[in-house]
C-alpha cells in the first residue's frame, strides 16, 4: 500500500450515560488508507460510518485508541488544512449566496481571497452552478445544497477528501458529475474516502472498501476481493427445459432449481458451477434436446450482494 | 490566527446579522432616533419642530409634560430659557440612551445576536464549520466577539448620530454624553456573555433568549435587594441613634417584661438574626459581587462624563460631602476660606470641621459659607454606647450650643425635606438665630445636612438691618436656591437604594462601592462565562 495518509488503531467510542443508556458505536475498529486511495466505507444505518468520519475530523471526540490524520494526532486544527468534508445531511449557511459560502469555508481553510477568487468561477462551473451563484443558500434545492456543498469540500484543493452521501438528493445528471468529479480527483491522486448506501456507485468509483456492522469492521478489501468470481456460468436457453434437472443428469454443482412457471422461465437462464470439459457436456445435451443457447456468461458477485451476504450473515 | 480567517468569520457574522429581521427593524429605529432631534429642536427660545414649521415656548412645552416632570416642574419655573434648552437636551439623551436603548435596545440587540451560537452548533451546520481547520475557541471567541462589535458599532451609530443631530438642530448638546456608547456596549457584552454559555448548552436561540432574560430579572433583583440592604446597614447606626431619641419614656412588653425603647434597640442590635437570614443574606453577597453589575453601565457612564468633562461653571464642588455650587448669588464672590476664620461661628465641635468654601457680597456684606466635619461618635441613650451622631443628635448638640453661650440666641429651627426631582429625599435642619459679635448683631440661617460620613452646613449671614436682594433670601428660604435651580445642589441621593448606590460607586474609595471592582467582577464573570462555553463546547460531539 502507499504511503498512509490516515490510520485508525482499535478506536472505540461510547455514547450516552448521565442517566442514559451507554451505547457503543464504535467497537475497536481499524484501518489504514493509503495515499490516492478512493475508499469506500459501507454498513447498515447505525453501522458507525459517520461517526468514524466526524472522529477523524475531529467532530468527534472523548474516544479510546488511536486516530491520526498525515501522521498527527486527530483533532488538532492543522491537519484539517489538508481535507475537505461533505458532512451527510449538511446544511450551509442560509445567509449566504453559493458565492459566498466558497469563500468562506475556503477562508477558514486558510486560502486567501484573490486565490479563491480564481478557482470560485471553475469550481461552481463543475459542480453545475454558476448560474445560481449569487442566489442565497435558503432559496437553494437540495440538490443544487448538495452541489455547492461538495465544491466546498474540495474548493481549497485538500490532499484528502470525505464525501457522506455525495449523490444524496441529486438528479442523475448530477450524480454522473460528482462521479466524474470523483474520477478526475482520483486521477490527480486526492485520497477519496466515501460513504454511501448506493452500492452501484461505491463499486464503480471505490479501490477500496470497509463494511462496518454494529460499530466493528466486518469485512475490508479491494473491490475485487469483494466481488469474487463466483465460478458458475450462465446458461440463456430458449426455450426453457421443465424438466432441466433430469436433462442435465447431475452435471455440474449448484444448480439454482426454479418452481415452473417462475421468473427463470421468463428470461430463459439457469446458473450452474461447472469446469470446463462439464459445461461442453450441457452444451451438447442443450443442443440434442433441440434447446438453444442463446447466451453464456460467467457472473461475478455484485458489492450489493456481497454486502447484503455479509451483514445478514453478521446479524444472525 | 491568519488576517484571512478572522475576516471571514467576521464578514460571516455580517452577513448573518444582516439578514437578521429583527437587526434591520433595530437599524431602523436607531435611524429615526437619530433624525428626530433634527425635526424636534431645543432652541434656546423655545422647542422648533419640523425646521421652525411649529414653535413652542418651554412653558407651554414642559406644561404638557407636567405630570412626567413632577416636583421639578416648580424648578423649572426659575430657570433662564438657556438652562431649560440644557435640561431638554440632556432629559432626552437620557430618555432615548439610559432608558429606551439601555433596556429596550438591549433586549433587541439580545434577540438580534442570540442565533449566533445556536445556529453554528445546530446539527448539519456544525458539521461543515467545525471541520474546518479552525479551533472551537476561535469560533467562540469570534462569535462573541462579532456579536459584541456590531453592537458596539450601533451603539455609536446611535449615540454620535443623536449628538450630531443635536448639534445640528439644536445648537447644543453635551459632548460627555458620548461615553454612554461605550456604557451600552458595556453592558451588552455582560449579558452576552450569558447568552452564549446558554447558546452552547441549550443550542436553541429561543431558550438562550428567554433565559438570558430570565437572568437580567434575577441580577436585577440580587443587585437591588443587594443596595436595599447595604444602604440599610450602612446607615444601620443613625438610624438607631433616631430611634433612641424618639423612644424617650416608651415602654414595651416582650416576653411580658417591661423593656424601655432604648432597651429594645440594644436587645434587637445584639440579637442574632437567625442563621435563616445570615444564609441568604451571605447568598446575596456572594452573587452580587459575583453576577455581572450591568446596572452600574449608566452611573460609570456618568462618573466619565463627570471625570472627563468636570462642572466648568462650577465654582464649588465637594465630592466628600456630594455638594455643589452651581453658581453664585448675584453679587456675591468667591473669597479665601481661611480669610473667615475666628469671624464666623460654625456647628460644634469646630475644632474639627473647616469652611470649605466662603464667597462674599460687597454691597451688602452678606456671607455664604460652606462649613463641614466629620460625624462624630458620641454616648447614646441610657446604655451610653458609643454612636455615631444621627441628624437629630447633631440638631441637639446644635441647639444646645446656641443655648450654651450669650453671644447666640436661636430664633427658629425647622425640619425640613430636601427634593429633587421626585426620586429622593433627605431631611436638613433649617436654623435661624442671631450672632452678637463685635462687628454687630449677624442674621444667620444655617441648613444642617448630614451626608454619609459627613455634616455640612450652608450658612448664610448678613449683617443686621442689611438689605439682601430678594432672589437670595427667597430662594434660600425655600431652598429650591440650594438644592434645585440656584446654587447649591446635592450629587447624592438618599432614600432609593440604585440612587444611593450610583452616588456611592466611585472611582475611588471602598472596594464595594469601587468602579474598579464593579467592572473587574463583571468581567471576570465574562471571562468565566466564555470559559464554561468553551468547556462545554469542547465536550459536544456533532
Amino acid at each position: 500500500m502507499s504511503e498512509s495518509i490516515l490510520s485508525v488503531r482499535d478506536v472505540e467510542k461510547t455514547y450516552g450515560g448521565f442517566f442514559g443508556k451507554w451505547h457503543k458505536a464504535l467497537d475497536g475498529v481499524s484501518l489504514e488508507v493509503g495515499r490516492g486511495t478512493v475508499f469506500g466505507l459501507l454498513g447498515p444505518n447505525g453501522a458507525g460510518k459517520t461517526t468514524l468520519i466526524k472522529i477523524l475530523l475531529g467532530l468527534v471526540r472523548g474516544i479510546e485508541g488511536e486516530a491520526e490524520l498525515f501522521g498527527k494526532k486527530v483533532g488538532a486544527p492543522v491537519p484539517r488544512t489538508r481535507v475537505g468534508y461533505l458532512p451527510e445531511a449538511h446544511r450551509l449557511p442560509p445567509y449566504l449566496t453559493g458565492w459566498q459560502v466558497l469563500r468562506l469555508f475556503g477562508q477558514l481553510c486558510g486560502r486567501d481571497r484573490a486565490w479563491l477568487d480564481e478557482r470560485i468561477p471553475l469550481w461552481l462551473a463543475r459542480v453545475g452552478m454558476t448560474k445560481d451563484a449569487h442566489r442565497k443558500i435558503k432559496e437553494y434545492s437540495k440538490g443544487m445544497c448538495q452541489r455547492i456543498g461538495i465544491a466546498q469540500a474540495l474548493i481549497h484543493e485538500p490532499e484528502l477528501v470525505f464525501l457522506d452521501e455525495p449523490t444524496d438528493g441529486v438528479d442523475p445528471v448530477g450524480r454522473e458529475a460528482i462521479r466524474g468529479i470523483v474520477e478526475e480527483l482520483k486521477d490527480q491522486g486526492t485520497t477519496i474516502f466515501i460513504n454511501s448506501h448506493l452500492l452501484m456507485e461505491v463499486e464503480m468509483i471505490c479501490d477500496r472498501v470497509v463494511i462496518m456492522d454494529k460499530g466493528r469492521i466486518i469485512q475490508e478489501g479491494t473491490m475485487a476481493e469483494l466481488t469474487p468470481d463466483t465460478g458458475a456460468v450462465r446458461f440463456t436457453v430458449t426455450p426453457y427445459p421443465k424438466d432441466l434437472p433430469q436433462l442435465i443428469g447431475g452435471i455440474g454443482r449448484g444448480l439454482n432449481e426454479e418452481p415452473p412457471g417462475s421468473e427463470a422461465e421468463d428470461t430463459g437462464q439457469f446458473e450452474l458451477t461447472v469446469d470446463g470439459t462439464e459445461t461442453d457436456k450441457i452444451i451438447d445435451i442443450l443442443r440434442a434436446n433441440q434447446i438453444g443457447l442463446r447466451g453464456l456468461s460467467r457472473p461475478k458477485l455484485t458489492l450489493e450482494q456481497s454486502f447484503i451476504d455479509l451483514v445478514k450473515k453478521e446479524q444472525r | 490566527m491568519k488576517f484571512t480567517i478572522v475576516r471571514a468569520l467576521l464578514l460571516d457574522a455580517l452577513y448573518q446579522v444582516l439578514d437578521n429581521k429583527v437587526f434591520r427593524i433595530l437599524v431602523v429605529v436607531i435611524g429615526l432616533l437619530i433624525l428626530m432631534p433634527l425635526f424636534m429642536a431645543f432652541r434656546e427660545d423655545g422647542v422648533q419642530l419640523l425646521f421652525g414649521t411649529w414653535s413652542f415656548p418651554y412653558d407651554k412645552f414642559l406644561d404638557s409634560f407636567g405630570a412626567m416632570m413632577g416636583a421639578s416642574g416648580s424648578v423649572v419655573s426659575s430657570m433662564s430659557s438657556s438652562e431649560v434648552q440644557e435640561l431638554c437636551i440632556q432629559a432626552y439623551q437620557s430618555l432615548i440612551i439610559t432608558g429606551l436603548m439601555g433596556n429596550l435596545g438591549i433586549f433587541i440587540c439580545l434577540a438580534a445576536t442570540a442565533f449566533f451560537i445556536p445556529q453554528m452548533v445546530e446539527k448539519g451546520a456544525a458539521d461543515t464549520v467545525f471541520s474546518k481547520p479552525v479551533s472551537r475557541i476561535t469560533l467562540l471567541l469570534a462569535r462573541y466577539l462579532t456579536g459584541v462589535l456590531f453592537v458596539g458599532i450601533l451603539a455609536c451609530l446611535l449615540v454620535f448620530g443623536t449628538h450630531f443631530a443635536l448639534l445640528i438642530g439644536s445648537g447644543a448638546s453635551d459632548s460627555a454624553f458620548l461615553w454612554n456608547a461605550l456604557a451600552l456596549t458595556y453592558k451588552f457584552s455582560l449579558l452576552y456573555a450569558v447568552t452564549l454559555l446558554i447558546g452552547v448548552v441549550t443550542r436553541s436561540t429561543v431558550a438562550s433568549i428567554l433565559l438570558t432574560i430570565i437572568f437580567m430579572m434575577f441580577n436585577g433583583c440580587v443587585h437591588g435587594a443587594w443596595k436595599g440592604v447595604q444602604m440599610s446597614a450602612d446607615s444601620e447606626m443613625e438610624t438607631g441613634e433616631s430611634l433612641s431619641g424618639d423612644t424617650g419614656g416608651i415602654t414595651v412588653k416582650v416576653n411580658g417584661e417591661e423593656q424601655s425603647g432604648d432597651e429594645l434597640i440594644e436587645a434587637t442590635d445584639d440579637g442574632d438574626a437567625g442563621w435563616f437570614i445570615d444564609t441568604i443574606w451571605t447568598t446575596t453577597q456572594t452573587l452580587h459581587y459575583t453576577l455581572p453589575k450591568t446596572g452600574d453601565a449608566s452611573t460609570i457612564a456618568e462618573k466619565l462624563q463627570t471625570t472627563f468633562a468636570g462642572d466648568e461653571n462650577s465654582p464649588f464642588q465637594d465630592e466628600e460631602m456630594a455638594l455643589e455650587l452651581k453658581s453664585l448669588p448675584p453679587t456675591f464672590e468667591a473669597i479665601d476660606p481661611t480669610s473667615l476664620d475666628g469671624k464666623s461661628e460654625h456647628f460644634p465641635p469646630a475644632e474639627d470641621g473647616t469652611i470649605v468654601f466662603a464667597a462674599v457680597s460687597e454691597s451688602s456684606g452678606a456671607r455664604l459659607l460652606v462649613h463641614r466635619r466629620p460625624v462624630l461618635e458620641a454616648p447614646s441613650g441610657s446604655s451610653g454606647r458609643m454612636r455615631r451622631e444621627s441628624s437629630r443628635s447633631a440638631e441637639k448638640a446644635f441647639t444646645a450650643w446656641l443655648e450654651a453661650d450669650e453671644s447666640r440666641q436661636q430664633d427658629s429651627l425647622e425640619r425640613v425635606f430636601i427634593a429633587e426631582g421626585t426620586t429622593w429625599n433627605r431631611s436638613a435642619r433649617d436654623f435661624r438665630w442671631t450672632a452678637f459679635r463685635t462687628d454687630g448683631n449677624w442674621s444667620v440661617r444655617t441648613l444642617l445636612v448630614r451626608e454619609g460620613d459627613w455634616f455640612g452646613s450652608i450658612q448664610l449671614e448678613h449683617p443686621e438691618g442689611a438689605e439682601l436682594d430678594d432672589s437670595i433670601t427667597e430662594h434660600f428660604g425655600n431652598r429650591d436656591y440650594m438644592f434645585g435651580t440656584g446654587s447649591i445642589t446635592s450629587m447624592h441621593a438618599s432614600r432609593d437604594p440604585s440612587a444611593w448606590y450610583a452616588e456611592k460607586l466611585d472611582w475611588t474609595g471602598d472596594w464595594k462601592y469601587s468602579i474598579w471592582f464593579s467592572v473587574g467582577s463583571s468581567l471576570g464573570f465574562v471571562f468565566l462565562c466564555i470559559l464554561l462555553s468553551w468547556w462545554r463546547l469542547a465536550r459536544i460531539d456533532f
